[in-house]
């Protein structure tokens, strides 16, 4: 009969192999279950406005549109040209609202406040608005991810 | 009851290779057979939304994945006939008896 | 104070080592047919992936007329491995199912449950029931027109029930018809009554099989001679872990080679389409009520189907109460009785497809 210690460790040996290989078992399978549980990325890759319902007349004016399921602003500058920015803030993601008169962004819920270019200028937002580009073609205005128009 | 097993098994091995395979892998009669006879998953005709792997790339992807776990399911399955083998032997030796609880494990 | 493993820490505090005891102590019989006593927890381990993976489809399915079709469209295009989750939940049922019938029928013909094991029977045959009421109910959810007319067909078979018929098939449908309000009735069901109901009935099913054990088949028992065996931990269960592994690879293996589908968008307006016809576990119900004529001496003939079929129900589920002489001439009969079934069922079944 075997000694009584070498039976411990050869048990041992038995239960860390079968504890690693289930291991390797399951990290294969839950691998493809936190990828779904991870939703689908789904911001627009574009969003497209009919120009006529966003005509803006004079500077300064603005007007919201859905950029995926974000709030966007659409707002004239003062040299007829076109931003737009993802209005929601960029310190705990509240919807901002743009202040003609007073030519700010502002965010309700922890006072924070961006100029007309979207520069954080008081309170807690870290970064500036997000800005997305803006194509006139026609009779259509089209918003694109920064960086992606062609 | 050694023969009603036997055409137990008979019955149940028959009825189970026809209906998990036998459905599915009948996709491409024509339609003019189907009529009444039709298959849920018809596949050619009804399905919409087809699942299954898009491209050649996914396909790969699939079948390593399976050849992957199945040498982990077959080396775990050694490794655990190892392990029976020792606990049996264990038993038989009555080791379990002598010793108190929350030693295995 | 002496040093404690952190294990010792734990004992003390949630005592698993009694559990772990009485684990060992728990003994399975090994005997030629000890086989069957595997498909028990082949069932759990279906049920747990069906647990596992229903929580992961109910982060994306919308359980609405207008959604449901399309969240099932975006769990199985847009979601990360969506068709692979949702093709392991259909066919973890399918096993499952498959399963059930394999365990109710051994039992049936290896008689476990004589006394005192009548009421694990009886709860087993419930279980037997949530889970094709699972089945039933999960064939909707999808919403594509044969999971609609799948179920306006078996929500009309209880209607003719003599008296209560039209209000079970009512109440089944939330109406009618089989609407938007239907679905969401089954979907309420399939989550979380049904799954609810299962837990407690199965929970009453394994008390009362640990208590009294595993059943020894009559002719191993009539031997009078004590019988091999191993204890249930750790011997029978890493058994049973091999058993598992095969189990869960084969369900794997199966859901990425044979995915589920998904038909045509459900219109509660079109004429039924071709080929309607139930999952595979109610194919052998569906042929023999197309086989009665439409009426048997005045009656509708669905009306005797389903009268019969509930008869055979009654009989099934008080089988232990019928069965009074396992051993007999009448124990014989009820044994060949099961053959009899699966032949019917197996032949029922193909010819329905064929």
């Amino acid at each position: 009969m075997k000694l009584k210690d070498s039976l411990f460790t050869r048990r041992k040996f038995l239960n860390t192999l079968i504890g690693g290989w289930l291991t390797a078992l399951g990290a294969t399978i839950i691998q493809p279950v936190i990828k779904f549980i991870f939703p689908p990325y789904r911001e627009p890759e574009e969003v497209i406005l009919p120009a006529a319902d966003y005509e803006l007349p004079g500077p300064n004016s603005f007007k919201t549109f859905p950029w995926g399921s974000k709030p966007g602003i659409l707002k004239r500058n003062d040299d007829g040209s076109l931003t737009a920015f993802v209005a929601v803030c960029t310190h705990l993601d509240c919807n901002v609202t743009y202040l003609p008169e007073q030519r700010k962004f502002y965010c309700a819920c922890h006072d924070g406040w961006y100029d007309e270019n979207g520069i954080n200028i008081a309170g807690p937002p870290p970064r500036p608005l997000r800005r997305l580009d803006v194509i006139v073609e026609g009779e259509k205005i089209i918003i694109r991810r920064k960086g992606e128009s062609a | 009851m050694k023969s009603i097993f036997l055409y137990l098994k008979l019955i149940l091995s028959i009825g189970l290779i026809f209906f998990f395979f036998g459905q599915n892998f009948l996709p491409g009669q024509p339609v003019a057979q189907l009529g009444q006879h039709q298959l849920v998953k018809e596949k050619s005709s009804n399905e919409s939304v087809k699942p299954g792997p898009v491209n050649l790339k996914e396909k790969t992807a699939i079948l390593v994945f399976l050849g992957w776990m199945w040498l982990v399911i077959a080396i775990l399955i050694y490794l655990l006939i190892q392990k029976i083998r020792e606990v049996d032997r264990l038993y038989e030796i009555k080791y379990y008896d002598v010793s108190s609880h929350g030693q295995e494990k | 104070m002496p040093k404690q493993s952190f294990r010792e820490w734990l004992e003390t505090r949630l005592g698993w080592g009694q559990i772990v005891n009485f684990l060992q102590k728990k003994e399975v019989p090994r005997h030629k047919h000890t086989l069957w006593y595997y498909t028990g927890s082949a069932i759990l381990i279906f049920l747990v992936i069906q647990i596992i993976t229903g929580f992961m489809l109910l982060l994306y399915y919308k359980p609405t007329l207008e959604k449901a079709y399309q969240s099932v469209t975006q769990i199985m295009t847009e979601v990360s491995y969506g068709w692979v989750i949702r093709s392991l939940h259909h066919w973890s049922a399918t096993l499952m199912i498959a399963f059930v019938f394999i365990h109710l029928l051994s039992l049936w013909i290896l008689k476990a449950y004589r006394p005192p094991r009548e009421l694990t029977w009886m709860s087993g045959v419930i279980l037997l029931f949530l889970t094709l009421a699972f089945g039933f109910t999960g064939y909707l959810l999808p919403w594509d027109e044969l999971s609609l007319a799948a179920t306006k067909v078996g929500t009309e078979i209880p209607s003719t029930i003599p008296l209560i018929g039209r209000w079970v098939t009512q109440l089944l449908r939330g109406g009618a018809d089989v609407t938007g309000d239907t679905l969401t009735r089954f979907f309420g069901l399939h989550v979380s009554i049904l799954p609810l109901s299962l837990i407690l009935v199965l929970g009453f099913h394994l008390y009362l099989i640990q208590k009294h054990g595993m059943s020894v088949p009559l002719r191993e028992e009539k031997q009078n001679r004590p019988l091999p065996s191993y204890p249930f931990w750790p011997n029978f269960l890493l058994r049973e872990s091999v058993f598992w592994l095969i189990l869960l690879g084969s369900l794997i293996t199966l859901s990425l080679f044979l995915p589920r589908g998904l038909g045509q968008p459900a219109d509660l307006m079109a004429p039924a389409p071709v080929g309607v016809r139930p999952e595979w576990y109610f194919l052998f119900l569906f042929q023999t009520l197309k086989l009665f004529p439409a009426t048997i001496l005045g009656i509708p003939g669905d009306t005797i189907a389903i009268l019969l079929v509930m008869v055979a129900v009654g009989l099934f589920f008080f089988l232990p109460l019928l069965d009074t002489d396992p051993a007999g001439r009448k124990g014989k009969v009820i044994t060949w009785a099961a053959v009899a079934f699966i032949v019917y069922a197996v032949v029922m079944s193909l010819w329905s497809v064929l």
